[in-house]
């Protein structure tokens, strides 16, 4: 099994349409600083390297960077726990309380699946997950989400918009076409996938290929 | 076409042999051969057993080559294992086009048991034989009078049709059948699945004219990809209902990724049964009740569902199960709201449920019943209060009170719970709507006038009206679904 970097992950998903956030990778402080003055604070900044697929748990993540002190002082705490070899990711910060999973991987019974359900940190506990076997219609994808016992969530929430159900659709069509067309990959992890401005942003990424 | 199916002459055999009759009640091959002998199958009925007995009137042959050519398409097999691959082609030699076996000693055993069955399906392919099991119970197909199996139940005929992974789940549908008087069309224990897996039944079902409702209960499924393309197929043309042992077993997924741990194989699974359109059913009652559900009721127009009841409080729990199911409770028009008053005393409940509220008199509820039905804006009933009088009759009857006065009114009451039923049945019919019938006297006093009329009619008395509202729910999705496909 080998694990594309975040990086990598994106940008593969980005191809087939996914929408995810904007990001670059760097190496240094001073590129840092450069790509965060070109994006505007508040920024994120992640530990990206090979092996390095479970940020949160290592803590290797430093989310709403306000300033440049900030980030210096987050780069340089990211350094301490990387290998001496990984870069940095410098990305915006997307902002949405509303946090999704999304996903594909090879059933051993089943073969190709989609899964889609409820993101964030009682993501595990609540398991509102649906799946579909691939390849399979919009039809079955809108009625996969539709059917989490959390829907409401996917309407009109705390002041934010109703999901635009047609960009969900369109990624969740995204990750399963991804999938599909490269055999070697036996699974994606979008997590999270947060809405903001009622559309869905991959703000983590993770493929693993066989 | 079903004709040119290549499990046909399984389900549809012309003359059975028993291969390995035994003299001894105890065993399989006697067994075997009461059940074909006792449920009076259509065909000739051959035995072989090496000492040439007569059993249960039937002249055993010694050998499979005694028997005359062309006569015998199926073959029971209950013999030693290791004897069953050398007479396999002295079986295809005399006509014989398909076999079910009986006899265990096979994969289940260990890897010498796995390669003997390798070898048993290889020997069958290679003769022609279409082989069912092997460690199978057998099977069940009523359209031909079959019983071939090595237990009871031989259930009424009707048309819901069952493969099922284990014999004992296959049984218990069936006893339901009996209990419940629904029938069966064919039923089938897969036993190994050395060459046939649900799959392949699923696959004869689809086209079968005798099946109207599919049930399949799986455990392991060595082809999880197969499975759900027949699922598919299947139930694209008619009802299946899907009941799954094993659910709880925590899929062990190697993946670390998010997605693989909460792929629990029980999630995945329930989903792949709906999005293959089929019904996950929650136990063998369900799965039993949803089947005779679609085996006896015409489907709704939609989900505006009345309660009819005579019975007050089952008849607020029914509109509560209702209120909570992809169902509608409908308020009650004006125009029927009217016509009811004219029927009804005015403290009828004035809403839906209708409760009489004790305001029936002898044509009331048979009156009543046309009168909701007929209406354009109702497409379902569920009726309540179905045994109260044939309670009070039994009590009557057994009273050490009982007088001329109380028998008469005894007899009465009985009447009129038959009366109901058949009226319930007669509207079925006349207005082509689901009433679906519910009480627990159906279980706790099934000899009650009202659901034993109701069982009689071979229509389902479901055991609780909650029973009633989630089969009505599915048979309305059902309903919908057909009819979002012929637009």
């Amino acid at each position: 099994m080998v694990s594309l970097s975040e990086f990598e992950s994106k940008k593969l998903l980005h191809g087939y349409g996914l929408r995810t956030t904007k990001e670059f990778l760097v190496s240094s402080p001073n590129e840092a600083l450069e790509v965060a003055k070109k994006f505007g604070y508040p920024v994120v900044a992640k530990l990206c390297g090979e092996g390095i697929s479970h940020k949160t748990e290592i803590n290797g993540v430093r989310l709403n960077i306000q300033n440049s002190d900030e980030l210096l002082a987050a780069i340089q705490e990211l350094e301490l726990l990387g290998d001496g070899n990984s870069d940095y990711l410098i990305a915006e910060q997307i902002n949405g309380s509303r946090e999704f999973i999304a996903g594909y991987h090879i059933d051993k019974d089943f073969g190709p699946v989609l899964m889609f359900g409820l993101g964030g940190i009682f993501a595990e506990v609540l398991a509102d997950v649906n799946f579909r076997l691939l390849p399979t219609s919009r039809d079955e994808i809108l009625t996969m989400a539709k059917d989490l016992s959390g829907r409401a969530l996917l309407e009109a929430f705390r002041g934010e918009e109703a999901v635009s159900i047609q960009n969900l659709v369109e990624s969740l069509e995204a990750i399963a076409q991804c999938g599909l067309d490269n055999p070697s990959i036996i699974s994606i992890d979008v997590n999270p996938l947060i809405i903001s401005n009622t559309k869905p942003i991959a703000v983590d990424a993770l493929v693993i290929q066989s | 076409m079903t004709d040119n199916h290549y499990l046909t002459t399984l389900f549809n055999p012309k003359g059975v042999v028993v291969v390995g009759a035994s003299t001894h009640p105890g065993k399989f091959g006697f067994v075997a051969l009461h059940n074909i002998l006792s449920a009076g199958f259509d065909g000739p009925i051959f035995a072989t057993n090496p000492d040439k007995p007569i059993i249960l009137g039937i002249q055993a042959h010694a050998e499979i080559l005694d028997l005359p050519q062309g006569q015998v398409d199926f073959a029971m097999i209950c013999i030693s294992p290791n004897k069953i691959i050398d007479i396999l082609p002295q079986l295809a030699q005399i006509g014989v086009k398909a076999a079910f076996v009986v006899s265990g000693g096979f994969k289940e055993t260990g890897p010498e048991g796995e390669y003997l069955e390798k070898q048993l399906v290889e020997k069958a392919v290679e003769c022609g034989i279409q082989i069912a099991g092997p460690n199978g119970q057998g099977l069940v197909s009523t359209p031909v009078n079959l019983c071939s199996q090595i237990v009871s139940p031989y259930p009424p005929e009707g048309k819901i049709s069952i493969a099922s992974q284990s014999g004992n789940i296959l049984s218990a549908l069936m006893n339901l059948s009996r209990h419940s008087n629904v029938g069966i069309a064919r039923a089938i224990s897969t036993g190994n699945q050395a060459h046939f897996s649900v799959s392949d039944y699923l696959d004869y079902f689809c086209n079968d004219p005798e099946t109207a409702v599919v049930v399949a209960y799986v455990e392991g499924l060595p082809n999880g990809r197969q499975f759900y393309n027949s699922l598919n197929d299947t139930a694209s043309n008619k009802p299946v209902i899907v009941l799954r042992g094993g659910s709880t077993k925590s899929g062990a997924k190697a993946a670390a990724s998010h997605t693989g741990s909460l792929a629990s194989d029980h999630a995945i699974f329930t989903d792949m049964v709906k999005q293959a359109g089929g019904y996950l059913a929650t136990d063998v009652d369900d799965a039993f009740a949803l089947a005779a559900t679609f085996a006896t009721q015409p489907l709704p127009n939609g989900k505006n569902t009345v309660v009819m009841t005579t019975a007050g409080g089952w008849g607020v729990l029914t509109a509560d199960a209702v209120a909570n199911a992809e169902l509608e409770l409908l308020p009650l028009p004006k125009d029927l709201e009217s016509s009811i008053d004219t029927l009804l005393p005015p403290r009828w409940s004035r809403n839906n449920p209708v409760d009489l509220a004790g305001g029936e008199t002898r044509d009331t509820i048979p009156d009543l019943l046309s009168m909701l039905l007929e209406h354009k804006a109702v497409d379902s009933l569920i009726f309540l209060g179905l045994g109260i009088q044939g309670n009070v009759a039994r009590s009557y009857f057994e009273s050490p009170l009982a007088t001329d006065g109380t028998n008469r009114m005894a007899t009465f009451h009985s009447a009129q719970e038959k009366r109901y039923a058949e009226s319930i049945v007669e509207a079925i019919n006349n207005f082509n709507k689901p009433v679906l019938v519910a009480s627990e006297l159906s279980v706790a006093d099934p000899e009650n006038p009202g659901p034993k009329s109701i069982r009689d009619s071979g229509l389902m008395c479901y055991r609780s009206p909650l029973v009633a509202v989630k089969c009505l729910e599915r048979l309305t999705n059902f309903a919908e679904r057909s009819t979002t496909k012929l637009q």
